[in-house]
């Protein structure tokens, strides 16, 4: 580096007018986003719980959960591979593909979330925010498990399983 | 420019440095949202931009993501990283060349560490074909806002207290 340009990157200060126009624009996009994808997004009732398994060429339903009259449904494909355990409250739906496994929560009151994988040391699948909505997702890209809250007008209807 | 040895060291050298936080920074758990993280490792690349060049910034990146995804992660996360870090080095280059020193490079990193959580996230919704994870799009453009406002200040307080002796020779 030259002379001249180190004595400009020592010297500078933490504020210049022109940083006003960035952060004006970093804003206006944070509140567009806002406004786009989470104040405007049309909330719909959570009616059932759908995981599908994708193996990176086809990606199969595995598992479908309706809230109305508590019942589930598991593809014959993978009976050997996904175990479910009722409680009161809610199912423990344990997914073992792969040398791998997650457990979904499924809440009779209306929420589902990952409470336990084995993916990645970050497990990222059991940080996501539990599906409250018909719009709800959680991924676990390591093990190819998508979990989706379904709603009353999802339009693919009665899910094909397996 | 040659890639004479004393470019090569330096290359060797920040890149080194910023692998180590890239693999730091993937043993703990993601920061209130999946994926999330403050990409510390990002106070190399500014500083590469700022006291090096933009090619050298590149060469950076490509070499941390690759080397890093090999040892934390898998071949969707080197294209999250590799898509989004370019992304930052072009922003980052962009303000660094044509508005520097309107402006400071805390506010440089702050554009440039939106932009790399925003494009990481419509990869991701790409590559999984899931739209509603843009649903997240928003929080992480948040949570870049604060995460480039500690690299800047950080790439800042480098250049302050590192001896000029040490950056008149890169």
């Amino acid at each position: 580096m030259k002379n001249e340009q180190v004595a400009q990157l020592k010297t500078q200060g933490f504020f210049k007018k022109g940083d006003l126009l960035v952060y004006l624009v970093v804003l206006l996009l944070c509140v567009l986003l806002f406004v786009l994808f989470v104040f405007t997004k049309p909330v719909e009732t959570l009616s059932g719980i759908k995981i599908t398994y994708s193996d990176k060429r086809d990606e199969t339903v595995i598992f479908t959960y309706a809230f109305e009259d508590d019942s589930y449904k598991i593809a014959s494909a993978f009976a050997d591979d996904i175990t479910v355990e009722k409680s009161e409250k809610a199912l423990f739906v344990t997914i073992s593909l792969n040398g791998g496994h997650n457990t979904v929560v499924i809440e009779k009151s209306g929420k589902a979330y990952v409470s336990d994988a084995d993916c990645s040391l970050r497990c990222d699948c059991a940080h996501f925010a539990p599906i409250t909505d018909a719009d709800g997702v959680i991924l676990c890209v390591p093990h190819g498990i998508k979990i989706e809250g379904r709603g009353e007008k999802t339009d693919d209807g009665e899910v094909a399983i397996g | 420019m040659k890639f004479n040895s004393r470019r090569i060291a330096s290359l060797g050298i920040l890149t080194s440095i910023g692998l180590i936080m890239f693999i730091v920074e993937g043993l703990f758990p993601p920061l209130l949202i999946p994926g999330a993280k403050l990409g510390l490792s990002n106070v190399v690349t500014l500083f590469a931009v700022a006291a090096l060049s933009p090619l050298d910034a590149l060469i950076i990146v490509i070499a941390r993501t690759v080397i890093g995804s090999f040892f934390v992660g898998s071949l969707s996360t080197l294209l999250y990283s590799l898509s989004a870090g370019l992304v930052s080095v072009v922003c980052s280059t962009l303000l660094f060349r044509f508005c520097y020193p309107k402006i400071t490079l805390i506010s440089i990193s702050i554009a440039a560490a939106t932009l790399h959580n925003l494009t990481q996230n419509l990869v991701y919704c790409l590559v999984t074909q899931t739209p509603k994870m843009l649903f997240y799009a928003p929080y992480l453009a948040l949570l870049g806002v604060v995460a480039g406002l500690l690299v800047g200040v950080t790439v800042q307080l480098l250049f302050k207290y590192l001896p000029s002796d040490l950056l008149e020779k890169l």
